[in-house]
């Protein structure tokens, strides 16, 4: 419990208890791991898109039929690909381009996870019954077959269709975790509460409901977006995520599948690789201290 | 003048069983209970856990949908209004719940907390509102600086006086108080009673008050309605109930009634004994085969209980 | 309880009739005739195809078709591969023991891994072995299975030279002999560890918080006062009361494997249904694309039905749902 001081005689309200952001930062800070995974990623972020922002993209994917498939060299800090394309470049563009369409692929299922999520756990019987349904099956489909079918069946693939492909068959598992959130959320008394005030269902949902299920939310968005990153790399490794137009880590990783590179030119996939599992790791080290924090506040 | 007319109300929640999850009985949560309310009185309805009296309190409010009967407020027949055509019915019909550590959102402040009926019903202001709230933060005795705080700063007494001036932002003229401290202190218990009652003074509030606790209820109540399986066994006055209970289970629960001076104590098990005794060899006259109390019959102007 | 069995059983009913609707609209928008496989060459002039189409019934309400495919699917009927020349089933049965044997490898794997090392990870908990073990499922739950597979290959297959490359047995041997037998588990050591290693770690965890659970419950404090040793009481009792809902893991890894045998047979050049699909996509082979797809979804849905009814017998709640 929190001590608390007298604040009338200062006459100005005076918050005594942290919020909960400053307590869950708090938490990090002791955590050694996550607090130095949270500053390398937050480098690499950093680095990675001024970097990209600086660099001519076509530059980059210019073919150098005099340099191909050279190891490091000064001028390449990290050799060329079979194109003589330099590594370092399509690394630096590959993992903006991995991260921004895994945020953006997070952040549409959060969305739609989020919404079907509430209505179903809100207003439970069948509506959620239906969903539920629905997430079940969509659970025990063949992902990734459906996504390969989908991404060659569909006319003038773009980013976005990859994005949307992949949102429709990755929102269910956070639509299921919130739903079983918010059916116990509003046995609460306060949701009857303000259906007796005249609250909308609408507003009780996202302003009475969502701040408490916020941070399991928070936590399963960071979760998700280290998995999208390596979900994403892994279809384009097979050829089958995002268009040639669009490089990311997943391409540099694919040129691997012929065996040659893969035994004698590791300067062209390892690279790819060593910064997908950076990635994916420290944002599951800040996800994972973040759930404890979560958790240990709940705890008092 | 009746404020509140309930008749005949029942709520009956769905058993679902078999194959197909297809309803296979109910539960008769309320099964048949009618009363009034007049206007600035205080109506007790009180039972054991489980009588149906809080689902009663709720179905008022629409918290559960009335499977049959009729809820007349001010002449007025809510039970089958839709959402939309019930909310301007929200500002005169107001509730108080049981246990203040759930009945307030963690994650809000205060004034948010407040705040809230009038954000759904009026246009005012950002400093008005925040006036308004002080004001009735003040009159529910709880520092108008406050606001900023969330509920996890106060004490129970605390929260549910926050509680209490939330539903008095709307000036409604009926307030459910379902079991309003029962989750409280013995202590803070009567300091909220008694604030309850200068409130229904200053601003003519009508009660209806759940509870199960019967000293609490005779303090509070006018009228009182005893209720056992969902159905009421007998109604009166405090008066009434107290002094001359008729009906078998009335009596074991007025028994109940722990005495707290020790001359009285041993008589007081006797009479227990004594009641037990009665409440087995009565039983059956006073319900019915299926174990269903009867339906209300008037032995006085004021007094009425379930006899067959 | 078998009334939950029953009421699942009756799910499988629509499911399998969604998916084989969302398999025939899938295979509807490929091009050609992607149920039966028949050629229609693309080059000759349009009143030509046109007339084949209508012979094939390929201009018939969709209805009508969807119903001819599910009957003949239901004949063992899957239309012809256009790039094999012969049955989709023949292609299929070629390739799907390649697969099946890997998926059970690698369930063998993924238990031998998950429990020893979840039982002692909860019994010596927070121990420096546990925190080891911990630290080793921490990070194998962040690791992209692809990239950990990819490098598996480049250590022990190439650089090392321990493991074969590619394929699923050396061509070399003759069939039916032992060596033959040794050369397809030496084909899919690496694979499975692979993959083992990584899916492992939620076993693992699931198992360590059990027997932490399990502990401090009366029956194991009951064997202890009996006299039991301390080993005793953690492989016969906690493992046991924890057995079924690690079995309940079954069904899902099963749908787990199934989706990673696209990835994994492509990383290590095995020949199974995976590796089949995905080489049937690049051929534009769609008729075999769409028997794979309903086949694996079909078998995916197996799996979660067997996990649904394992966990309905270990946990009553379940069945309330």
């Amino acid at each position: 419990m929190e001590l608390n001081v007298n604040t009338e005689k200062h006459g100005q309200p005076i918050q005594i208890t942290p919020s909960g952001r400053q307590l869950i930062w708090q938490q990090m800070k002791k955590d050694r791991l996550a607090m130095g995974s949270f500053i390398l990623l937050v480098s690499i972020l950093l680095f990675v898109y001024s970097a990209a922002f600086v660099m001519d993209a076509e530059e980059v994917a210019r073919i150098n039929l005099r340099a191909l498939h050279q190891p490091p060299s000064l001028e390449h800090w990290l050799g060329t690909d079979y194109g003589g394309r330099d590594v370092f470049g399509q690394l630096i563009i590959g993992t903006r381009n991995s991260f921004t369409i895994s945020f953006c692929i997070t952040l549409l299922t959060a969305l739609i996870g989020l919404t079907t999520g509430l209505v179903a756990g809100y207003f439970g019987g069948v509506t959620d019954h239906v969903v539920m349904r629905i997430i079940d099956f969509i659970i025990s489909l063949p992902t990734t077959m459906f996504i390969i079918v989908l991404v060659t069946i569909i006319p003038e693939f773009t980013i976005w269709s990859f994005i949307l492909v992949m949102t429709l068959f990755y929102w269910t598992g956070k639509a299921r975790l919130i739903r079983s959130k918010v059916l116990a959320e509003r046995e609460l008394d306060y949701v009857q509460a303000s259906q007796t005030l005249g609250t909308p269902h609408w507003k009780i949902m996202f302003f009475q409901i969502f701040p408490n299920v916020s941070s399991i939310i928070i936590v399963n968005f960071i979760l998700n977006l280290a998995g999208n990153i390596g979900l994403e790399s892994a279809l384009t490794y097979l050829g089958f995520g995002l268009p040639e137009s669009t490089p990311s880590l997943g391409t540099l990783i694919s040129y691997a599948r012929n065996p040659d590179v893969l035994e004698h030119k590791w300067w062209v996939w390892l690279p790819a690789s060593v910064m997908i599992l950076v990635m994916m790791l420290s944002i599951n080290f800040v996800g994972q201290a973040i759930k404890r924090a979560t958790d240990a506040r709940q705890r008092r | 003048m009746t404020l509140l007319k309930v008749e005949d109300i029942k709520v009956y929640f769905p058993i679902r069983g078999g194959l197909f999850h297809t309803v296979v009985d109910h539960v008769r949560a309320v099964d048949g209970v009618s009363f009034e309310l007049q206007k600035g009185e205080t109506y007790g309805l009180v039972g054991e856990s489980g009588s149906g009296k809080s689902t009663t309190g709720k179905a008022i409010v629409k918290l559960h949908q009335v499977t049959a009967g009729t809820i007349t407020f001010q002449g007025k027949d809510l039970t089958y209004l839709s959402r939309g055509e019930m909310k301007p019915f929200r500002k005169d019909i107001q509730m108080i719940f049981q246990d203040p550590y759930s009945s307030l959102n963690p994650k809000k402040r205060v004034l948010d907390i407040i705040a809230e009926p009038i954000r759904n019903f009026e246009r005012v202001s950002v400093t008005e509102e925040r006036k308004i709230v002080q004001q009735y933060l003040e009159r529910v005795g709880l520092n108008p600086d406050s606001i900023y705080k969330y509920p996890h700063e106060f004490s129970g007494g605390q929260r549910q006086r926050i509680g209490i001036a939330r539903s008095l932002t709307l000036k409604p003229k009926l307030i459910i108080a379902d079991e309003p401290v029962s989750a409280l202190d013995v202590s803070v218990q009567a300091q909220v009673l008694n604030f309850l009652q200068d409130l229904q003074k200053e601003f003519q509030l009508t009660y209806l008050f759940v509870g199960h606790d019967l000293g609490v209820i005779r303090h509070m109540c006018d009228r009182i309605g005893v209720m056992y399986r969902g159905r009421l066994v007998e109604e009166g006055t405090s008066q009434d109930i107290y002094k001359n209970p008729q009906h078998i289970y009335t009596k074991r629960l007025m028994a109940a009634v722990p005495d707290l001076s020790p001359d009285a104590r041993g008589q007081k098990i006797g009479l227990r004994k004594q009641v037990a005794e009665e409440y087995k060899q009565l039983y059956s006259t006073f319900f019915d085969e299926n174990g269903r109390a009867y339906d209300l019959k008037p032995i006085s102007a004021t007094h009425k209980v379930a006899l067959p | 309880m078998w009334k939950f069995i029953v009421r699942r059983l009756l799910m499988m009913i629509p499911q399998l009739f969604i998916l084989s609707v969302l398999v025939f609209m899938m295979a509807k928008a490929m091009p050609g005739d992607a149920l039966g496989g028949r050629e229609i060459d693309p080059r000759a002039n349009p009143d030509v195809i046109e007339a084949q189409r209508e012979k094939m019934g390929l201009n018939d309400p969709w209805h009508e078709q969807y119903i001819r495919w599910v009957s003949n699917v239901s004949k063992g009927d899957w239309g012809v591969s256009y790039t094999h020349k012969v049955q989709v089933t023949d292609v299929i049965e070629d390739r799907i023991w390649n697969t099946v044997n890997l998926a059970l490898l690698t369930l063998i794997f993924t238990y031998l891994i998950a429990i020893p090392l979840g039982l002692i990870s909860g019994r010596y908990s927070d121990s420096w072995i546990d925190k080891v073990i911990t630290g080793y499922t921490y990070i194998g739950f962040a690791t992209p299975m692809f990239i950990f597979a990819i490098i598996m290959l480049f250590v022990f297959g190439f650089s090392l030279d321990l493991f074969p490359t590619g394929g699923s047995v050396n061509p070399t041997v003759e069939e039916g002999t032992f060596a033959y037998v040794l050369s397809k588990i030496n084909h899919m050591i690496l694979p499975a560890f692979s993959t083992a290693i990584v899916s492992t770690t939620v076993i693992i965890q699931y198992l360590r918080n059990e027997v932490i659970d399990n502990k401090m419950k009366d029956f194991v404090r009951t064997a202890k006062a009996k006299g039991v040793p301390e080993t005793n009481i953690y492989t016969h009792h906690v493992l046991r009361n924890s057995f079924l809902p690690i079995a309940a893991f079954l069904g899902y890894e099963i749908t787990g494997l199934v989706g990673g045998a696209v990835i994994i047979e492509t990383i290590f050049n095995y020949p199974g249904i995976g590796q089949l699909f995905l080489s049937s996509v690049h051929a534009r082979d769609f008729s075999v694309v769409t028997a794979v797809v309903m086949m694996t979804g079909f078998a995916t849905l197996l799996g979660t039905l067997l996990s649904d009814i394992i966990l309905s017998i270990v946990d009553p709640r379940i069945r309330i749902d």
